[in-house]
């Protein structure tokens, strides 16, 4: 048995058309392999932003043709592709060969989502009095797998919906992060044993990291291609979880804090990435208010802050679950050392200090969910992937600079 | 670390299989403090002196970071191979197994054209009957009482509602 991605194809490619439309209309001129990933993600964003409503997509498109004014075309040669076609055949791999069925808590309450059809769980989400659980989230992750299970409502094809979501998210980041680092970065983060678990299920947390990955690599990078993949992940972040937004504003802003000389061009992405998350974000929260609908599970209540020390101490607990994460933290943590918190280093600090903080200044059930044990690790993996990174460019860094030495070359 | 901890069947599996390999941090929440926080700071210094120090080059340094990396990873990958439920070897049943109550709950709700469910202490059916439940719209929803035991999927109709699990 595996999971029938063949499923996603309509959407995939109805959306790389629409995609491919936006880059000539608004003189993109994409380029590459990844252009591709870029394409079908901004064509499934516009459609979805436009079921959630009209005005996010007008909205969504406005700032992404600012992106084709704004950040200037730069002469670079078309990567080659060889691995991050390997990378993303890999994980498809592994993600499609398994019976398509959830086997977690979490993936049968998405995946009930999923299964509702488009327009009806819009308008049960927007009803104070409708049957989703859970309450109040925002419903792009879920409107996206719809599409991408082209709205069938079997169990199979919503596993493959979630799972093309997944295969997307990765794709964008592998267009964001440097050719050379692409196939490091994927083992550094095979190496982690409970990667292989949210691979291979419908939870969200996973995706969140890497789309987090497409932003911090793509605003790294600067290029009109890169900033615009880092653009729409960032829709995606902030459409698929309430934490997606502080993901998106945090890296932004890391990026704009530690621009240096660049601080115009900075500013310029930074502030395409924090419109292209709040984008989603404002317009849910609008429509929640609009229709009467209370956000209970991430409701801003800083009821966190008088367990903040257990809830630390739970996360800090959490790095040492071996068996889950392998010596992932402590070699993240050391990487962010050794390269003096510059570059991803520092965009991952960012992120992980306005999630503690978001976390500290949840509600009730958030801090309880801390407290036992069932949310730090999926806290976690939403930084796992751009922690992968760190450690793949402090070591590159390394051996550049011990070379650079041999060579008599000094920075 | 103990193998028991890894949920080893299909109900640990659907509570806690994705929030970490095993149920290390659930079983023992919460007992984290500061200590925890120390020891990742102490050992993360120690990887950022490696990564640092002159005394060994660039390839010697990459190597053994990653041959760490590698051997760390090793508990959690027998656990996943080996120990879980959702192993290579188990999962096809495993997944049988936890499908089981929402396809019987799901063909029954099809038939009737949708239904309501009372959970009569089966808190663990809750997702599975919702993703079975989900999408199904009618004016007289047929009732589904889900008691203990119901993730077993033994269930029988009675008086026009499906009742699975042991009676009270």
């Amino acid at each position: 048995m595996i999971v029938p991605l063949w499923v996603a194809a309509p959407a995939l490619v109805a959306s790389a058309a629409l995609g491919w439309g936006l880059d000539r209309a608004l003189r993109w001129r994409l380029e590459g392999a990844g252009a591709w990933a870029i394409r079908v993600a901004v064509g499934l964003g516009i459609v979805v932003a436009a079921i959630v409503h009209p005005l996010a997509a007008i909205a969504l498109g406005v700032a992404l043709a600012v992106a084709g004014r704004w950040i200037a075309p730069q002469e670079e040669e078309v990567e080659p592709a060889r691995g991050a076609l390997v990378v993303l055949a890999s994980a498809t791999v592994v993600i499609a060969l398994r019976p398509p069925a959830p086997l977690y808590w979490d993936e049968l309450v998405w995946l009930a989502k999923v299964r509702m059809g488009a327009l009806a769980l819009r308008e049960s989400a927007l009803d104070p009095a409708g049957d989703v659980i859970p309450r109040a989230y925002p419903i792009a992750g879920s409107l996206s797998e719809i599409l991408l299970a082209a709205g069938r409502d079997d169990v199979g094809s919503g596993v493959a919906g979630a799972a093309a979501l997944l295969l997307l998210a990765l794709a964008l980041a592998l267009a964001a992060i440097p050719q050379e680092r692409r196939v490091a970065w994927a083992l550094g983060l095979a190496l982690v044993p409970l990667a292989w678990v949210h691979a291979r299920s419908a939870y969200l947390d996973l995706p969140v990291g890497l789309l987090a990955v497409a932003i911090a690599a793509g605003l790294a990078r600067g290029s009109r291609a890169s900033v615009i993949a880092a653009a729409i992940a960032a829709f995606f972040v902030a459409g698929c979880k309430d934490e997606g937004v502080v993901h998106a504003l945090a890296l932004a802003g890391a990026h704009v804090a530690l621009a240096g000389e660049r601080r115009r061009a900075a500013l310029r992405a930074g502030a395409l990435v924090a419109a292209c998350a709040l984008v989603p974000a404002i317009t849910w929260r609008v429509l929640l208010a609009a229709h009467g609908v209370h956000a209970e599970d991430h409701a801003l209540e800083g009821a966190g802050l008088a367990d903040a020390g257990a809830i630390l101490g739970e996360l800090a607990r959490a790095t040492w679950d071996v068996r889950s994460w392998g010596l992932a933290w402590p070699l993240a943590l050391g990487a962010v050392i050794a390269t003096r918190a510059r570059g991803v280093g520092a965009a991952w600090l960012a992120q992980l200090s306005a999630l503690v903080l978001a976390l500290l200044a949840g509600g009730d059930r958030l801090a309880a969910f801390a407290l036992d044990g069932s949310l730090v690790n999926r806290f976690w993996m939403q930084l796992a992937p751009l922690a992968a990174l760190v450690v793949v460019s402090a070591l590159d860094q390394r051996g550049s600079s011990t070379s650079n030495t041999a060579l008599g070359i000094h920075s | 670390m103990r193998d028991a901890d890894c949920p080893a069947t299909t109900e640990t599996l659907l509570v806690d299989g994705a929030n970490g390999v095993c149920r290390d941090v659930r079983l023992d929440a919460p007992s984290g403090h500061a200590g925890h926080a120390l020891a990742l700071v102490i050992v993360a210094a120690a990887v950022a002196w490696w990564m640092s120090t002159a005394r060994v080059s660039a390839r010697v340094g990459r190597v053994v970071l990653v041959s760490i990396a590698v051997l760390a990873a090793t508990p959690g990958a027998y656990a996943l191979l080996a120990l879980r439920a959702d192993r290579p070897s188990e999962r096809a049943a495993s997944t049988r197994a936890s499908m089981a109550l929402h396809d019987r709950v799901r063909a029954f709700a099809e038939r009737h054209g949708c239904a309501r469910v009372e959970l009569e202490g089966c808190d663990a059916c809750m997702p599975s009957a919702r993703l079975a439940l989900a999408g199904l719209r009618c004016d007289a929803p047929a009732r589904v009482e889900l008691r203990a035991g119901a993730l077993d999927a033994e269930c029988e109709e009675r008086s026009g509602a499906l009742v699975c699990g042991r009676a009270r």
